[in-house]
């Protein structure tokens, strides 16, 4: 019996799943650290669903789809390094995607063979594409799951950075997946690494690329 | 990548105990005494990033690539024990980055008593304790310090000036600890740093010859209730019905490495 792709579309959006999330702040803790007041949070949130977040999601449905149809995996890393100028950034996303692959291995060891052909850890969004195809998850769950997560792992990660109602961060988190809605049915339709949405966050990407280097900090990143 | 078993890798040894009792310490003393017989590695997990990896860097005793960070997301706890992944990978990295390794020491960050690692994490742990965070500590029990593979007394050089009778703490562990090993140490102390060592080199022969068996300390271990009826003013209990099998599990690496006069 294999479980219903609506189940792992639960697990994997579940905080306690433990892939490494939970030393993850999705940016958070850069943006708090280089100044960014804490009354902007819903909207860097918002900011990052639309950029990044995207970016993320429309890689993962490539992925998927190159996964169903046994193409290589590489230039869809490509494309999406390409999407993701800042370094810190992506050696945060290759950490979450190793760890993630390291369960998923477990569970689904197609996961593996799809990913197969990169020289280094395959990032977050890949890897959750892998799974959508091994776990028969389909393209909208998966575009909808890759936003959640990352934003879910950045209120948890504010609460233990500033003080607050934690209903407050669940405000926050439904708000902003809701902002990227209108784009969820394009997004999940797409093919090729040319459809990949190539939104930028200049800001976020330089604060990540400071937090980075400090030395006092919670967060990888 | 192809699983392994245990006994090729190196033995993983946790460090853990609350805040301020010496972990550090005890790691820096650790590679101080094996460093020249051993090929060692060191992952940190600090509350507040690099700063135990700063100090064990500064101290000289590795060289610092094989002093690695993680960083828990302000939750010590989980790194250790629910979502091991980060400490997983890192233990993987230095294993790989300077084959072969005999030991990789994993310094949890400093958290409450409750706090204790994973067994698919680490194969063996030192639960660590000091005299100056009061002489009744090892009494009240708690995963660490009931079943960690070695209990350690810490800072006993601080004993008179804190008003702590070590051989009474030490005899109290013993006892909340079923016998297990119990160390009372001072880094100004040789002989108790040549019982440290001694103790790290049995678990790894005894992780190399396969007989090693990792334990898990938490969450239900034995613990102290205090009862005014009862002598000493309570009792050592534990709710678990495999421990039994534990106990025995666990003797093929016992090391005494003290053992005090029982109450």
């Amino acid at each position: 019996m294999q479980p219903a792709p609506q189940t792992i579309t639960l697990l994997l959006a579940d905080a306690r799943l433990p892939s490494g999330g939970h030393a993850q702040s999705s940016g958070v803790e850069p943006a708090l650290l280089a100044g960014m007041p804490v009354a902007d949070v819903p909207a860097f949130l918002r900011a990052r669903a639309r950029t990044t977040g995207l970016v993320d999601a429309g890689t993962a449905v490539v992925a998927r789809h190159s996964a169903l149809d046994c193409l290589p995996v590489a230039p869809i890393e490509r494309a999406w390094a390409a999407r993701t100028p800042s370094r810190a950034i992506r050696d945060a996303s290759e950490d979450l995607g190793r760890g993630l692959l390291r369960l998923a291995g477990r569970f689904w060891p197609d996961v593996r063979s799809s990913l197969a052909g990169l020289d280094h850890s395959p990032p977050r969004p890949l890897v959750l594409g892998a799974i959508a195809a091994h776990a028969g998850m389909d393209a909208e769950s998966l575009v909808r799951l890759t936003v959640y997560d990352d934003l879910a792992c950045a209120v948890a990660a504010l609460l233990k950075l500033e003080p607050g109602d934690p209903a407050d961060g669940v405000a926050m988190v439904l708000e902003a997946c809701s902002s990227i809605e209108p784009h969820v049915a394009a997004v999940s339709t797409i093919t090729a690494t040319h459809q990949i949405p190539a939104a930028s966050a200049p800001y976020a990407e330089a604060w990540a690329e400071a937090h980075a280097v400090t030395t006092r900090r919670l967060f990888r990143a | 990548m192809p699983d392994i078993t245990p006994a090729d890798r190196a033995l993983r040894l946790g460090v853990a105990g609350p805040v301020g009792t010496g972990k550090s310490s005890l790691i820096a003393t650790v590679c101080r005494s094996l460093a020249d017989d051993l090929r060692l590695g060191v992952i940190t997990n600090d509350i507040y990033t690099d700063e135990d990896a700063r100090f064990l860097r500064s101290a000289g005793v590795l060289e610092p690539e094989r002093i690695r960070a993680v960083e828990t997301g302000a939750c010590p706890h989980t790194a250790i024990r629910d979502d091991i992944t980060a400490n997983l990978l890192a233990a993987e990295d230095l294993e790989r980055d300077f084959a072969p390794l005999d030991v990789v020491l994993i310094e949890s960050g400093g958290d409450n008593l409750t706090a204790t690692f994973s067994p698919a994490l680490v194969d063996a742990q030192i639960f660590v304790l000091d005299v100056a965070g009061g002489g009744d500590v090892a009494r009240k029990g708690g995963p660490g310090i009931g079943r960690a593979d070695l209990l350690v007394v810490n800072k006993t050089d601080l004993a008179p000036y804190v008003g702590v009778d070590v051989p009474q703490m030490v005899a109290d562990a013993s006892e909340a600890r079923d016998g297990r090993a119990v160390l009372a140490l001072s880094r100004t102390d040789a002989a108790s740093v040549a019982a440290l060592r001694t103790w790290v080199l049995g678990v790894l022969e005894s992780h190399r010859r396969g007989t090693h068996v990792p334990q898990d300390p938490g969450p239900m271990a034995p613990h102290f209730h205090a009862d005014e009826e009862h002598p000493g003013g309570g009792f050592v209990h534990t709710h678990d019905a495999a421990s039994e099998h534990e106990h025995e599990s666990r003797s093929a690496d016992e090391v005494h490495v003290h053992s005090p006069a029982r109450k």
